[in-house]
């Protein structure tokens, strides 16, 4: 069977991302990584932040999205420059949901630095935060650097790992399902015209479905791996912070963005 | 309105033009096209695709379009059947 591992913050030391990047396991789920008082004091001011449209209107987010830019290096930089400052205001004197993130991957790999990524003086954005309202859904989809951020240094990485914090659910949906199946170039020909693809390419795919996520879950993926949202129910918004962790093995050396 | 068409791009002609097998159509397309269309680039919005044409070479362009999902926007059909368009990416990343 292909589960995921369920963890509390305590056990995230004797965790390998190993098992996520080779898929012997779809993801891990941090339980209660980061406390749910903070989550709602960071819903509370996501709420008077103001936001800005993406998808022609279908999601929100705070923080640019490197793979929304991808020939656009100039105002993507922008965009991060000014997220941090954004960042900065809606963590401000709690624990950065960010560093906390960091500091737990580091306890996983001590052996690895970790820092957020940067390019001739230009820092990436640092994270994203997605407001998911009633009825949207994510399709079946891949998140790949090294093909989609050609024009990055980033896509030099030699592996990806995606990170999403819960920090507040909707009634119901939102559910993480996986495909037990890594994109390929040639899987191109199943795309749908404005995002992701056609369920014939997870077709005899093993999935596993992740639901009963609660404010302040992480989870941890190898987002080469086909995956999808399910559809959001309920007046309450899904929301969740997402960064992605790149690998330079030989470096031993981990840069963090979104 | 420009007529649309989608499709993974496949055999590299030159620094310009390749060949688009294509997989959806706009609906109120004015014209037709057929599965498979000869394409050459008027303007492009490609990742690692220089922005200056005059870099533009075989090898670029196959590391650019090669089974990649593109958006082409016609300008039109020249006389040997040959489309002329606006080439793009098309889609951004999820979860």
């Amino acid at each position: 069977m292909w589960e995921i591992v369920e963890i509390n913050r305590l056990q995230v030391d004797g965790i390998s991302l190993q098992s996520i990047l080779s898929g012997k396991i779809p993801a891990i789920v941090i339980r209660n990584f980061y406390d749910e008082k903070s989550c709602q004091t960071i819903i509370n001011r996501i709420k008077n932040h103001s936001q800005n449209n993406f998808q022609n209107g279908k999601l929100r987010h705070i923080g640019p999205f490197l793979m929304s830019h991808t020939t656009d290096k100039k105002k993507y930089f922008e965009d991060a420059k000014q997220s941090q400052r954004i960042f900065e205001r809606i963590f401000c004197g709690i624990k950065n949901p960010i560093i906390q993130i960091c500091d737990g991957i580091n306890n996983m790999l001590p052996d690895y630095a970790i820092s957020l990524a940067s390019e001739f003086q230009n820092d990436y954005s640092p994270a994203i935060i997605r407001i998911h309202e009633n009825g949207k859904s994510i399709p079946i989809h891949k998140d790949n650097v090294r093909f989609e951020g050609k024009e990055y240094a980033l896509s030099g990485i030699d592996h990806q790992i995606s990170c999403v914090l819960h920090l507040q659910e909707s009634e119901s949906g939102g559910d993480l399902v996986m495909y037990d199946k890594q994109w390929k170039k040639e899987d191109e020909k199943f795309r749908n015209i404005d995002f992701g693809y056609s369920s014939n390419v997870i077709e005899s795919s093993e999935s596993c479905k992740m639901s009963n996520f609660s404010a302040g879950d992480l989870v941890i993926m190898n987002p080469n791996y086909y995956h999808k949202v399910t559809k959001i129910t309920g007046d309450t918004t899904r929301i969740t912070l997402g960064m992605f962790l790149g690998f330079y093995q030989k470096d031993s050396k981990i840069v963090t963005w979104a | 309105m420009t007529d649309i068409i989608w499709g993974n791009g496949s055999k590299v002609l030159s620094g310009n033009s390749f060949v688009l097998n294509v997989t959806h159509r706009k609906d109120g397309n004015k014209h037709d096209y057929s599965d498979s269309e000869k394409i050459i680039i008027i303007s492009a919005d490609l990742p690692g695709l220089p922005h200056n044409e005059s870099d533009w070479n075989e090898e670029t362009l196959k590391t650019c379009v090669i089974d990649a999902f593109l958006k082409c926007e016609v300008s039109k059909r020249d006389e040997t059947g040959i489309l002329l368009g606006k080439v793009s990416h098309s889609g951004a990343g999820g979860y």
